[in-house]
């Protein structure tokens, strides 16, 4: 994969902001915006345009007992996984972009993830060029992508995973696959309906990732990824 | 009480606040999620997730990038275009748009005289050529790539990419030139 130039970055702006670029798209345009502030600049300008256009869907009345219900459920049987610090980014995958761009990072503490914030760290120094790594998600029961998987090599190291089942809820564990098999669990992400998604900066040391791989809390494998 | 104080006290675990929470929020939240979803079921079960996860992350908001609705619209939004990817996976058709882009068009009947930013947002929609706010409809509220909005249109890649910057283009400008004369 090779990273975009400014020029191409500026032609498919538009498609990154609004979430409407493939994988590998995607990861390429990810490592030119690493490095390049103008460019930042231009997604975030328009990523904001993208949040309006949501903005402008009119209200609707949902139906009956829709209140109750939802309340119900927050305070539900879901209610006791409920727990602090939160793990992972607290937004959707097409948002983890604009996230990392708007300078909000995840850094790992001893006790879990912390919130912190590079936009007051001051223009970037040049930063060296960022590889990437990227692989789609498969499983055995499922023909096609049901996910993707990135690793950005700068610092701090980003991973981020997103997966669909179609079916399925609970907590599933994130692992990285280093050469040789050994797995590195990085995170966990929380499966409703078969969906989760997990992504923060990891500072653990790995090496030599060849994959990624997505297992159920009692150890089954639900999606393995072979980074290209 | 304002809408960060709301979503604050969200975190308190306490039914009042979260019963106030969903009350203000639930008519953007389930309208977003049937403007993607086409329907009312499916709209519903997007809305309780969306609140529900909104819940769960209410300590990740963060005011800098924008107000409460926004951010819980575009959780309603993501989780909306996710059920329908998983769907389109199994064959369902997507909705019409239409009617979306009309109503997205037309705006309420009151923001005739007003000019904030969402009036302008509006206005400058209905100005698009139809082409392009349906290319752009199709990537925003369908979640379609590029490619995908060039198969459903039936029209080349390239077209289809420079619908979307062309449009959002022209919206964008639209957003920045208050209060100048056309
Ligand atoms: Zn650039």
């Amino acid at each position: 994969m090779t990273e975009m130039d400014c020029q191409q970055l500026r032609e498919c702006s538009a498609e990154l902001a609004l979430g409407a670029l493939s994988g590998p798209e995607r990861a390429s345009a990810l490592m030119h915006l690493e490095h390049c502030l103008e460019c930042q600049n231009e997604v975030k300008s328009l990523s904001t345009l993208s949040d309006a256009l949501c903005d402008l869907v009119p209200s609707m009345e949902p139906p009956v007992g829709f209140e109750t219900r939802v309340v119900a459920r927050l305070r539900g049987p879901g209610a006791s996984r409920r727990h602090w610090p939160v793990q992972g980014l607290g937004l959707a995958p097409r948002r983890w972009l604009a996230a990392a761009v708007a300078g909000l990072v995840l850094v790992a503490g001893g006790a879990g993830w912390v919130i912190g914030d590079t936009s007051r760290a001051g223009p970037p120094s040049p930063a060296p060029r960022v590889a990437f790594s990227w692989g789609s998600f498969r499983s055995p029961g499922h023909s096609g992508d049901i996910g993707e998987a990135f690793v950005s090599w700068g610092r701090p190291r980003w991973v981020f995973m997103t997966v669909d089942l179609g079916r399925g809820d609970g907590i599933a564990n994130c692992f990285l696959v280093e050469k040789g098999g050994h797995l590195l669990q990085v995170g966990s992400l929380d499966l409703s309906h078969g969906s989760g998604y997990w992504g923060a900066a990891v500072q653990a040391p790995v090496w030599q990732v060849t994959g990624a791989r997505i297992e159920s809390a009692d150890g089954r494998i639900l999606a393995t990824a072979t980074f290209s | 009480m304002s809408d960060e104080a709301l979503l604050a006290g969200l975190t308190v675990n306490d039914p009042g606040v979260a019963t106030a929470f969903v009350r203000r929020f639930q008519g953007k939240v389930f309208g977003a999620a049937f403007a993607v979803t086409g329907d009312r079921d499916l709209a519903e079960e997007v809305a309780q997730q969306a609140f529900e996860r909104a819940w769960r992350h209410a300590r990740m908001y963060d005011p800098r990038r924008g107000p409460v609705q926004a951010w819980l619209l575009t959780i309603t939004r993501n989780l909306a275009i996710d059920h329908l990817r998983a769907r389109r996976r199994w064959g369902f058709e997507a909705t019409d748009l239409t009617d979306q882009v009309a109503s997205l068009a037309r705006g309420p009947e009151m923001e005739a005289v007003a000019d904030d930013a969402g009036t302008r947002l509006h206005r400058a929609i209905g100005l698009l050529p139809p082409e392009q706010s349906r290319a752009l409809l199709l990537a925003a509220f369908r979640g379609m790539t590029a490619a995908e909005v060039a198969e459903a249109e039936g029209i080349p890649l390239g077209t289809a990419k420079t619908r979307l910057r062309t449009a959002m283009g022209k919206l964008r400008a639209s957003l920045s030139d208050q209060g100048v004369e056309p």
